[in-house]
């Protein structure tokens, strides 16, 4: 979690985004290449690039099937790097990139909530260290993000979920350690991960949805919103 | 257990300070006089250029430090024009030298101190065993010498690696006559005394051994290819200069190897820390009431915060392996990636010999002598593994991240095997390229037409040889080489250009 000084500041509302679809689209593979490209050795660096070209078709299946088995499987190509290297190098994933390379409609989200006095939460399952970036780009006031296991400071290859997406019981906690009222608050997930979070808020939505949400979205009567674009940086 | 204030154990006490210009030295002055303000008065024996040791030396020397070192910013920057005022009444030059029977200080003149602060010492691997003997193990007598005729304390800088080439554990304390390779054999026969001694004499034979006729000439014969070498002029004087060059060069190397044999032979790994170690065995065994503190820092580092973070003085200890680590194509460090790499950072070496100097002067010190490590590994450990990494990533973040295709081809340092490094040092490369050439030339020996180039090369001035028609115009000197045959002349042409220096600069 980075905190802003206004999180600590009484009991607020917030709107919780999850950054994938909502702001980007999916982009497991990115922080995966771009670590893979900073591996060390130019043995390891071709090694871990070829296994990744070679399960392109794979991932890029899985990117419509099951997007969390497609982020673990990207996690699984950077086993081995050391924690130090992932601290450092990993914000270069999304480095350079700027508001104009968000969605506009996530964007507009995030300026309606901001007029409404609403704190901006992002929760991404990818890397919180590669997605700080975008975190900056869009004024948010706090991430909250996954990280890679670590074992002896290297990555085992197992990804773990952002704390606020672990359970329902994480989404209570948080918001209690925040000074956040949840009734008041607004979520907006894209998929069925997000279905703890977007069931805790007052004001739950579903932006660009895989399937299994949809499903639960239809079925709960919560709103679906569309947003378009692709990240250009 | 009661508490002891540092700044009230050390305030008024005089302190007489040894290896004060040295990088420890520099810095723990400079953070006492930051830290504790109210010392009394501290005596910095400093050596005058080329051995003179006058009062004015001194203080030109001490004025130099003052001012070139950034080890006394911090004071700068607190005190601004005020510094020297300031310092006028806390901190006196002294002439003097470690090596000299009572460290050279002036005749009759007993120091007035509470306290003798031995930093001295002769760093670095492989250093001059003359000079190591004389300031690490003598040096450490003559300031035992000095710390009892002015009825004070001595707190002795030595090295924690002074234990040697042994395994496991090894405790804090300190004993007469120790030898590494006494762990294994508790009943070797060694005395520190005695082996100075023996070190003594064999240097001596070493220095006598330069003098033989034999060796006057064949150092002569030397000298000459030398001096024809360096392209200078031959004269007497240049002759005399650089058989004495070469004479200081035998006298190195041979020295060095007896005493790196000496050392391993009782299980040191370097005439560093074998003199270090009979310095703390002569102290033992003479220190008769002299209260008395050891310490043993680890690999002394950049400082953590004072003056700033960062800053190191010249080039030792890890600095060159980073540097290699990071220049050049061949970066493989042959080691085990997991063994640790004790570096503790300046200031936290200078701050853990306050504590121990206050321990001292307020008698709150161990009576038997024990030895004061100051390490970081058992709290911080620093895998030689990580040390790559984190060279690796500071030089990448300190280059940027550059473009793709710079990205993909970065070379990286990585540790390495015995047999990974054979692969990629230098012998290796080496014969690899030595390989490529033969081979080269064995296929330009194979092309007739190639042949007929190489000896235009040859003959400059000669006719060009009968080429057939079509290749005319890719031979030319003002056109790159376009075809296979061209590039192949173009590698032989480098490989077989001969080194000549330069002897004037090129127009």
């Amino acid at each position: 979690v980075i905190p802003s000084p206004r999180m600590t500041a009484g009991l607020a509302t917030a709107a919780f985004l999850r950054v994938e679809e909502t702001l980007l689209p999916r982009h497991a593979v990115r922080a995966s290449l771009a670590l893979a490209t900073a591996s060390p050795g130019l043995g390891e660096r071709w090694g871990r690039l070829g296994a990744l070209a070679a399960a392109a078709p794979l991932l890029a299946g899985l990117g419509v099937a099951d997007r969390r088995l497609q982020a673990r499987l990207c996690a699984l190509h950077l086993r081995g790097l050391s924690a130090d290297r992932v601290a450092l190098l990993a914000p270069e994933a999304f480095a350079g990139l700027t508001a104009g390379d968000l969605r506009p409609g996530g964007l507009e989200v995030i300026e309606r909530a901001r007029r409404h006095g609403h704190r901006v939460v992002l929760v991404t399952s990818g890397l919180q260290e590669a997605l700080a970036p975008v975190a900056a780009a869009a004024g948010a006031d706090a991430l909250v993000g996954g990280a890679l296991e670590l074992r002896d400071d290297a990555v085992t290859g197992r990804l773990l979920p952002p704390s606020l997406l672990a359970g329902p019981g994480a989404v209570a906690e948080f918001a209690a350690r925040e000074g956040i009222e949840l009734r008041g608050s607004y979520a907006y997930g894209s998929d069925l991960a997000d279905l703890p979070l977007l069931g805790a808020v007052g004001f739950p939505c579903v932006v660009n949805p895989d399937w299994r949400l949809a499903r639960e979205a239809r079925l709960r009567g919560w709103p679906l919103l569309r947003v378009a674009g692709e990240v250009s940086a | 257990v009661t508490l002891t204030s540092v700044r009230a154990a050390l305030a008024g006490k005089r302190i007489l300070l040894l290896g004060g210009s040295g990088f420890l030295g520099k810095v723990w002055l400079a953070h006492l006089l930051e830290t504790v303000p109210d010392v009394g008065r501290v005596d910095v024996v400093l050596r005058g250029a080329r051995g003179r040791a006058s009062a004015a030396d001194a203080r030109r020397r001490w004025v130099a430090l003052l001012e070139r070192s950034p080890a006394f910013h911090p004071l700068h920057d607190r005190h601004g024009p005020a510094l020297g005022a300031w310092l006028a009444s806390r901190v006196r030059p002294v002439p003097g030298d470690v090596a000299r029977p009572g460290c050279g200080l002036a005749d009759g003149e007993d120091p007035d101190v509470d306290l003798v602060v031995n930093l001295a010492g002769v760093t670095g691997l492989d250093p001059d065993p003359r000079a190591a003997l004389a300031v690490n193990a003598d040096g450490a007598v003559h300031a035992l010498e000095v710390a009892r005729r002015a009825g004070a304390a001595l707190l002795h800088v030595s090295t924690a690696y002074v234990a040697g080439d042994r395994l496991g554990r090894i405790p804090e304390t300190l004993h007469p006559d120790y030898a590494p390779r006494r762990g294994e054999r508790p009943d070797l026969e060694f005395s520190a005394r005695r082996e100075v001694d023996d070190l003594r004499r064999l240097l001596a034979r070493v220095a006598e051994d330069a003098d033989t006729q034999r060796t006057r000439d064949v150092l002569a014969e030397r000298a000459r290819g030398r001096l024809e070498a360096s392209g200078r002029r031959d004269t007497q004087a240049a002759r005399d200069r650089f058989a004495r060059r070469e004479r200081d060069r035998w006298l190195r190397e041979e020295t060095g190897q007896a005493a790196r044999e000496r050392a391993r032979h009782w299980g040191w790994p370097n005439a560093y820390v074998y003199t270090k170690s009979l310095g703390e065995s002569l102290l033992l065994e003479r220190r008769g009431a002299v209260p008395l503190a050891v310490a043993r820092p680890t690999i002394v580092e950049s400082a953590l915060e004072f003056p700033f973070p960062g800053w190191k003085e010249g080039i030792h200890t890890s600095a060159p392996i980073t540097f290699a680590l990071t220049h050049g194509p061949l970066r493989g460090l042959w080691a085990r990636g997991d063994l640790l790499l004790d570096v503790i950072p300046v200031d936290v070496v200078a701050r853990g010999l306050t504590l121990v100097a206050a321990a001292l002067v307020s008698g709150r010190h161990a009576r038997e002598p024990g030895a004061y490590h100051l390490g970081a590994a058992d709290r911080n450990p620093f895998p030689v593994r990580r040390v790559t990494e984190l060279t690796n990533l500071a030089h990448r973040l300190a280059q940027g991240s550059g473009t793709p295709a710079a990205r993909l081809l970065r070379p990286e340092a990585v540790v390495v095997g015995e047999r990974g490094y054979r692969l990629r040092s230098l012998p290796a490369v080496r014969r690899l390229v030595r390989g490529g050439r033969a081979a080269l030339s064995g296929l330009l020996r194979a092309l007739p037409e190639v042949d007929g180039v190489e000896r235009r090369v040859a003959e400059p001035a000669g006719p060009w040889p009968s080429a057939p028609a079509s290749w005319s115009g890719a031979w030319t000197w003002s056109r790159r080489p376009s075809s296979c045959s061209g590039r192949s002349f173009a590698i032989r042409a480098a490989c077989s250009r001969p080194r000549r220096r330069r002897t004037s600069p090129r127009v």
